[in-house]
């Protein structure tokens, strides 16, 4: 068990070092992001990336360095001409970075700011990552309690009207798209009704404005991992209240309730605990449509916001936290079923 | 007797029975008749047909499979049939923007292309409200869209609001109240009273006028500036002189206060104006700001009158500032302050309602009626009936190009040209230019220097001249374009539906070969295969999609790029699905026999094992093509790729009325999770069809 742990952990690495090695070069394959303004402007900007280590600066022209970038003469009549570094060297800047814990400065979203501490954060109100962890907790803890009862009230009443109301509604909310489920949200409760606010508040808006502000992103996130739990918990403890040794439980003189609670109830969940347990390690992660729709300033907005602005170490730097955060939910899930159900024995020959 | 065999036994309650047997008993039946197989009775099935009979059994996935098909026919024949435009930005589309979806005739008062408009800022008839306390006027919401009043269906429920401090939601048409006054610090800021038509307010021949102004100090709560100083001035022009002239009433006023001033005493300003007794006159303040801060003035009314005893008629000269107009123009707040001909100006500084009493209406509003009902129009060219007359639809007895060269002022010509217009029996179809009972043209002259031109008046029947065949019936509404957007969602729909299609083939396609192959030949191949997949998997979606699009190459459309970025991973599902069912069957003994009998690795693959992951490929690729139209829209939703016509490009185009004309996200909204769930349902139901085993399952 240890050593498969660590062959997973290990295997998580090396597919996270090969994700982001690609990711880097393909991200730098695309032209050099362009600024605007004058030529100070752009003498400044480049003289940025220069410290950046991205981009080499000459007095004179270069034959060896391919096109310039940028080339001007400024104020005190020097000449500037700034190259691109080879994608190759600019990698080795970004890794050599990383063993000293600097993910690269951000350009554009938030100039020379390290790019981590952008998605990590300084202080409790602006770390954009603690802003999509405090909005993704409260779904998880309605959705895991709410779904799990209703998936097991289906199960029990199994092709019967309940089963059939419940079935329906988690087959509508499952398929209906998130973005969706948002607008309805916010026509009704924001604009029809006004009970919560139709934007994420500001973190000096009163309280009680902030409070209510949760509801919408809550009640968007919940539907879609209720329906989720609740057809998971129905499908497992259907199955095992099909199975020979529930039958045996009831032959052998247990009540349906007892043999239910003792016996289904338990084996049921051996698969539905490690999800649960996934998926709370991917709220870090979030939802980006939710953050860019209802105005979070959270880990997935920034996402968006670096794309669309070409702010390439922060896009590295969320894109790790994000393949990191999906890697390690998928080896938690694997390992956490040999730690819940013993006579599971992972990575083991056949 | 020999072959008799008799035997006996007890029953339950201990009874000997005996019975016996004796040979001639037993006959053999088959002796002669030849024995061979017989024909099943059962009707033979394959395993389509199993499967089928199994998926009619489940309701809720017959009907997803139905309202699927009714969705997928719409998206057919709907952009077929629908001969809307939506995709040339035609002029006339400006017309019908944002017309409510109408399904029902009017008067249902749901679905009928009606719509509720509330608190309207109306154009108020104050003196008929002074004088009897009867409500009436127009509702007019900003200064560039009017209301139609004919459209309006039953009556305006009228609301008086009081006078309010107006700050930030410019209202228009509003009555009475105070003006705000305001200059920037250290800048002397001149505002004018003035008439409209002439230069200054009023035209003064004798000198029995009153002046008053009343003016308020700055509330406390106001927080522009500390308040300054300001004097009352008139602004004069003496007949005959080209430049006016300043004459101060009052200076070096600190706080507000009610001021009249008589003229016709006023020996200082009749001294002014000397000899000349008839002038101009205009109201001016002159606000000087103290040097470090900006001033604010509220002014209240500014009345010219008439000094008591005189009987002069002065109503037009009473012009003051009971009447206020203001309105929100480009989001800009701005607002003039108008009387029946009353206007003022201001030089440098700037000048806002301050507080106003206005009333508001609601109503409910036909759409379709203010657009689409006959309207009386002057601008018909020569050009427009000389096509009707081409199409058939007007005969000219006298041609309008023969009128307007020979002589268009001559009464007699003009009536000769209106008498010869005629509808013919297509015209009454189509003419947009009606002419029958009531409705008549009419011909004016226009001189504009030394071109004249004709202005052809008359009834015009917009949906007629828009090019309908018929009074439009928009079934989800129109768009900000004026794009009908049922076809628009459909041909949307249509668009994704196509791509998650194209996508699933290739992906079906690839996935297919590389399971096969991963899972047929096992090994090292499977090995090095899988850890392959691992990685792409490991990958999230989103950053595949970013990566791929950001690379997008100059020239290469945004679909192409999608579709490559869909296929990216999605081959992995239908892979690892094929990989499996090659390990559950390469090993079974039928394979084996059929190597034994010499069938090569491409006809086991093919004959023999895929056949047995028919089902979960078809149901797999079945619930592929929603989450493909799930990715392209969640894409275009967050702004990832744009230039897509697909489903999630309406949606997110729309985003921005979702407060003011909701009915642009629902109706799209509502199909798309229609089109969602009834591909689920069809979906899951196809699984537990080609799969009874999985029933209930994931």
């Amino acid at each position: 068990m240890f050593r498969y742990s660590l062959q997973r952990i290990f295997l998580a690495i090396v597919t996270t070092v090969i994700i982001l090695s690609l990711t880097f070069f393909l991200v730098k394959l695309q032209p050099f992001p362009a600024t605007v303004g004058n030529t100070d402007a752009q003498i400044a900007y480049y003289s940025h990336q220069v410290s950046l280590g991205y981009v080499l600066e000459f007095s004179t022209a270069q034959t060896n360095l391919g096109e310039p970038l940028y080339s001007a003469v400024d104020g005190f009549g020097a000449s500037h001409f700034y190259y691109q570094k080879p994608i190759f060297d600019q990698f080795l800047v970004w890794v050599n970075g990383l063993f000293h814990g600097s993910w690269g400065l951000s350009s554009k979203i938030s100039p020379n700011v390290d790019a981590m501490k952008l998605i990590i954060g300084t202080s409790w109100t602006d770390s954009r990552l603690l802003t999509t962890v405090k909005v993704n907790i409260w779904p998880a803890v309605i959705s895991v309690p709410l779904g799990l009862a209703l998936g097991i009230w289906a199960a029990l009443k199994k092709n019967k009207l309940t089963d059939h109301i419940i079935s329906t509604l988690v087959m509508v909310f499952i398929s209906v798209p998130s973005f969706i489920t948002i607008n309805f949200l916010l026509l009704l409760f924001s604009y029809e009704w006004g009970w919560f606010p139709s934007q994420w508040p500001s973190v000096t808006a009163p309280l009680s404005t902030r409070i209510l502000g949760y509801f919408i992103p809550t009640l968007s996130l919940s539907f879609g991992s209720i329906c989720g739990y609740c057809r998971f918990t129905r499908a497992e403890l259907t199955e095992v209240m099909s199975s020979d040794y529930l039958l045996l439980a009831r032959t052998k003189g247990l009540t349906r309730s007892q043999a239910i609670t003792r016996h289904a109830l338990k084996n049921a969940m051996v698969p539905i605990l490690p999800s649960i347990l996934s998926e709370i390690i991917g709220l870090l992660g979030g939802s980006m449509i939710l953050e860019s729709l209802y105005g979070i300033p959270g880990a997935g907005r920034l996402y968006i916001d670096s794309i669309n602005q070409n702010d390439y170490n922060v896009l590295m730097a969320d894109m790790s936290l994000y393949t990191l955060i999906g890697l390690l939910s998928g080896v938690f899930l694997d390992l956490s079923y040999g730690f819940i159900d013993p006579r599971i024995r992972m990575g083991a020959k056949k | 007797m020999d072959n008799q065999k008799t035997f006996t036994y007890r029953d339950s309650k201990n009874v000997e029975h005996t019975v016996s047997f004796q040979e001639k008993d037993f006959s053999l039946s088959q002796i002669n008749a030849p024995i061979s197989d017989v024909k099943m009775k059962s009707k033979p099935t394959t395993f389509f047909k199993d499967a089928l009979h199994r998926f009619v059994k489940n309701k809720s996935s017959v009907a997803g499979g139905v309202i699927l098909g009714v969705i997928l026919l719409l998206t057919i024949f709907v952009p077929i049939f629908d001969q809307s435009d939506i995709n040339t930005s035609n002029a006339y589309l400006n017309y019908q923007t944002k017309l409510s979806p109408k399904l029902f005739d009017p008067g249902s008062g749901f679905w009928d292309g009606t719509r509720d408009y509330n608190n309207i800022a109306i154009d108020f008839d104050w003196e008929a409200f002074e004088k009897d306390g009867t409500y009436s006027g127009n509702p007019v919401s900003s200064a560039n869209s009017n209301f139609v009043a004919s459209a309006i269906v039953g009556d305006i429920k009228y609301s008086r609001v009081g006078e309010k401090k107006i700050d930030d939601n410019a209202v228009s048409y509003a009555h009475g109240g105070y003006v705000r006054l305001n200059a920037a610090a250290g800048k002397t800021e001149l505002v004018y009273m003035e008439s409209q038509d002439t230069e200054n307010l009023l035209y003064l021949d004798y000198y029995d006028y009153t002046l008053d102004v009343e003016t308020v100090d700055l509330p406390e709560d106001f927080s522009y500036g500390e308040q300054g100083t300001y004097a009352i001035n008139l602004l004069y022009t003496p007949r005959g002189a080209s430049q006016s002239s300043v004459y101060t009433l009052a200076d070096n006023l600190t706080s507000g206060g009610v001021f009249h001033f008589d003229l016709s005493s006023n020996e200082g300003f009749l001294s002014a104006l000397g000899s000349e007794k008839v002038t101009r006159v205009a109201l001016q303040i002159a606000l000087t700001p103290k040097s470090s801060s900006a001033t604010s003035l509220l002014m209240k009314t500014a009345v010219f009158g008439v000094a008591e005893g005189t009987s002069v008629p002065t109503d037009a000269m009473k012009e003051d500032l009971a009447s206020v107009s203001c309105s929100d123009a480009a989001s800009k707040l701005y607002e003039t302050v108008t009387g029946a001909s009353t206007r003022f100006t201001v030089e440098n500084g700037e000048m806002k309602v301050y507080q106003a009493d206005y009333v508001t209406g609601s109503f409910r509003y036909d759409d379709y009626s203010a657009v689409y009902d006959d309207q009386t129009r002057n601008d018909i060219s020569a050009a427009q009936l000389n096509s009707w007359a081409r199409s058939g639809w007007l005969t000219m007895e006298y041609p309008v190009d023969q009128f307007i060269a020979e002589n268009p002022r001559d009464v007699s010509n003009q009536r000769r040209f209106v008498e010869g217009l005629k509808l013919t029996e297509s015209g009454f179809e189509h003419c947009p230019l009606r002419i029958d009972e009531g409705h008549t043209v009419s011909v004016k002259v226009i001189q504009a220097g030394t071109i004249t031109s004709v202005q052809i008046t008359g009834t015009i029947s917009p949906w007629r001249l828009y090019g309908y065949n018929s009074r439009p019936r928009f079934i989800f509404g129109t768009d900000d374009r004026g794009r009908d957007m049922l076809k628009l969602v459909f041909s949307g729909l249509r668009y994704s539906v196509i791509l998650g299609v194209a996508t699933t083939i290739v992906n079906l396609a690839f996935g297919l070969v590389w399971g096969a192959i991963s899972g047929y030949f096992g090994g090292w191949v499977d090995i090095v295969m899988e850890r392959i997949c691992d990685i792409l998997g490991g990958i999230p979606w989103v950053v595949v999609m970013t990566l791929i699009l950001i690379n997008k190459p100059a020239g290469m459309s945004t679909i192409v790029m999608l579709g490559i970025a869909l296929c990216a991973t999605g081959w992995l599902g239908t892979s690892s699905l094929t990989r499996t069912q090659f390990y559950r069957y390469k090993d079974r003994e039928y394979i084996l026999a059929a190597r034994t009998l010499g069938a090569n690795d491409g006809r086991l693959i093919f004959r023999h094992i895929l056949p047995n992951a028919i089902g979960t490929l078809i149901t797999s690729s079945v619930l592929m093509i929603p989450s493909v139209i799930f990715s392209e829209a969640s894409l275009t939703y967050l702004g990832l790729i744009n230039g897509m016509e697909g489903f999630g490009a309406t949606l997110t185009a729309n985003q921005q009325y979702m407060t003011t004309y909701p009915y642009l996200i629902i109706f799209p909204s509502v199909i798309m999770a229609l089109v969602m769930i009834s591909f689920n349902l069809f979906g899951n139901g196809l699984r537990d069809a080609f799969n009874p085993s999985l029933k209930g399952g994931e």
